[in-house]
């Protein structure tokens, strides 16, 4: 195993997206977590007196309308974004493997049941999902990631479903069966290492799409509560004040593009890299 | 030589791949019968054929009787004892092995062939012959080399998956290895090296074979005995060399005939096959074979042949094989059988 994990770091690195993407992404974990220590400022801290001031050497991106200084509270949105987006596709991708797994191997009636659940899931229209939600719960972080869990398992689950199913039928899998193999050697041993790298390509490929979500139900209110710095949160702030300072869109929305592009140059490296068959020329 | 592995009156159907409405109503669903009350049996120590064209049930019947696939009807018997539950397949399963046809796809691509070859130990609990050194003892006794335990499937050769997964079938030390296309999609001479290892292991070993095959050249080389196969039924089987020499059922011949010959005296009649073989959702009546058959008549399709022993050691299916054997071989008296 350690020899594998060598290759695929050796192969990650030899794919200059994918080092620009982890560079990237590593910066926004090290932001969100050593937020404190990087923040010039408290990002709840107000300063009427400073309000709307454009790029200054005292403020680098700038204040709010509330004076407080942009830059801290973009690096502390980095910990809400990161903190809510791996969190929901860390626990959704879990609930989906398992949920793909169960329906693409189990008996066909519980295939048929779960796929039943997963449309009627699929069928409610995302936005409206969550407000019904949150109108029940109340808007906060753990709401919103609740939402973002229930949205995305389906796509997982389907995901994993339907590589189980190509593989099931597969002559190594009865290969397995013929010498006597049991479910759970079938399911641990040689299902789950083919569909959980494919898995991970997609869930770092969602990454963005929830910090996305993130920034978009808290833009509109349903997500993380103000003053909690979040990128959406800012967005929605920069977009009120659109008039009396401009800058504070952009602002907003660089770190949210930045992190877009990382985690999807990552995530396509890490699909190439993951897959033993695609070595081939790294090796040599 | 008694019969370690015996296929009794099998017969196998499975849902036919049905439209629509036809789904919900179970009884209406038609099924399709993909073998039909087959018999047959693998010797101690034998090496058996079996041959028919890709869609007769060749490999199907191997599936099944490793348990992969469920039988509709018939038995099943391994060393004797009947073969119906989950636990006497478990038994087979541990006394037979399978080799399937696509030797690369029957390899996990993730894992490394070492962790591939000691895995029939581990399932079966097992401890390793040879501690940690087992799966390079093993790739040895194919003659592959113990560098290749740390690769993984795909950077394999065909012929090295294949010696990889004669190793694996012999891990537990086997009565009867079942091959399917043992020798297909190898180069000739990869072809020979994987037959004279089979043959090698048979001979020190004394291993049973069923060699599961459309490539006539193997089966008259390798096989003491070959069991033809027609759309899931049994056409003909006899010792090898008396059916190669002597078919009786047209199907055996045209299959004969078919096979390329180096020296042209030594050609034979075209009796090429016409056409391809009938689908199982629409088998022919009476013999499944008269719609391409050259000798076929008018009661052919109305009534299904009975098995006739022509010797005790030879079975055909069919209505007229002793009279055109003589009609078709007319001019051929020289290749009578050698008893």
């Amino acid at each position: 195993m350690a020899s594998r994990s060598r290759n695929v770091w050796r192969a990650l690195m030899a794919e200059p997206l994918g080092v620009m993407g982890g560079v990237i992404v590593l910066s926004f974990v090290v932001m969100a977590l050593f937020a404190p220590w990087i923040a010039p400022y408290d990002p709840l801290k107000i300063d009427v007196m400073h309000k709307f001031s454009g790029p200054s050497l005292a403020h680098w991106a700038g204040t709010d309308q509330l004076g407080r200084d942009l830059l801290s509270r973009i690096i502390y949105g980095a910990r809400t974004a990161l903190g809510v987006a791996m969190t929901a596709t860390g626990v959704a991708g879990l609930a989906g493997i398992l949920l793909g797994l169960i329906a693409g191997y189990g008996p066909r009636w519980l295939d048929s049941l779960l796929i039943l659940c997963f449309d009627s899931m699929t069928s409610l229209p995302m936005i409206m999902f969550a407000l019904a939600v949150i109108t029940v719960l109340g808007p906060s972080t753990g709401t919103l990631i609740l939402v973002i869990i229930l949205v995305s398992i389906p796509g997982y689950a389907r995901f994993i479903r339907a590589q189980t199913l190509s593989l099931v039928r597969s002559d190594f899998i009865l290969a397995e069966k013929a010498m006597n193999a049991s479910h759970w050697r079938v399911i641990l041993l040689h299902l789950l290492p083919n569909v959980v790298g494919q898995l991970l390509v997609v869930l770092s490929m969602d990454i963005p799409v929830v910090i996305m979500l993130e920034a978009g139900l808290s833009y509109l209110s349903l997500g993380v509560k103000p003053p909690t710095p979040s990128w959406g949160n800012i967005l929605y702030d920069g977009y009120v004040s659109l008039r009396q300072s401009p800058g504070m869109v952009i602002v907003a929305g660089i770190p949210l593009i930045l992190a877009t592009l990382g985690f999807t140059f990552l995530g396509e490296a890490l699909r190439d890299a993951l897959d033993p068959r695609l070595q081939l020329r790294t090796l040599t | 030589m008694s019969a370690l592995y015996e296929v009794d009156n099998v017969s196998l159907d499975l849902a036919a791949p049905a439209a629509g409405l036809q789904r919900l109503l179970p009884g209406v669903a038609p099924r399709m019968t993909i073998l039909s009350n087959l018999s047959l049996s693998v010797g101690q120590g034998e090496m058996l054929g079996l041959v028919g064209e890709s869609g007769s049930g060749k490999s199907t019947l191997a599936r099944a009787m490793m348990g992969l696939v469920d039988i509709t009807s018939g038995s099943l018997r391994f060393e004797g004892q009947p073969v119906k539950t989950r636990s006497d397949f478990v038994k087979v399963r541990q006394g037979a092995a399978l080799m399937f046809q696509d030797a690369v796809a029957s390899l996990s691509p993730r894992r490394k062939v070492a962790a591939q070859v000691v895995e029939p130990f581990q399932i079966n609990g097992v401890p390793l012959p040879e501690g940690p050194s087992t799966a390079t003892a093993m790739l040895e006794r194919v003659g592959l080399s113990p560098a290749l335990a740390q690769r993984y499937p795909h950077e394999l050769s065909g012929g090295q998956a294949r010696r990889v997964s004669v190793a694996r079938a012999l891990a537990l030390n086997p009565k009867l290895v079942i091959a399917d296309e043992p020798t297909a999609g190898l180069d000739v001479s990869v072809q020979a090296e994987i037959l004279n290892l089979m043959t090698g292991l048979r001979r020190d070993l004394g291993l049973s074979f069923l060699i599961i095959t459309h490539n006539l050249a193997v089966v008259r080389h390798v096989t003491d005995r070959v069991a033809v196969l027609y759309l899931g039924r049994m056409a003909e089987w006899g010792p090898t060399r008396a059916v190669f020499s002597h078919p009786y059922h047209p199907y055996t011949k045209s299959l004969i005939a078919a096979e390329p010959q180096a020296d042209p005296r030594k050609r034979r009649a075209n009796l090429a096959l016409k056409g391809e073989i009938p689908s199982v959702l629409a088998r022919p009546p009476g013999c499944e074979f008269h719609t391409r058959c050259p000798i076929a008549r008018p009661c052919c399709a109305a009534e299904e042949p009975a098995p006739r022993m022509i010797t005790p050691d030879r079975m055909v299916r069919c209505h007229f094989a002793a009279e055109t054997e003589q009609r078709i071989s007319g001019g051929r008296h020289g290749t009578e059988l050698e008893h």
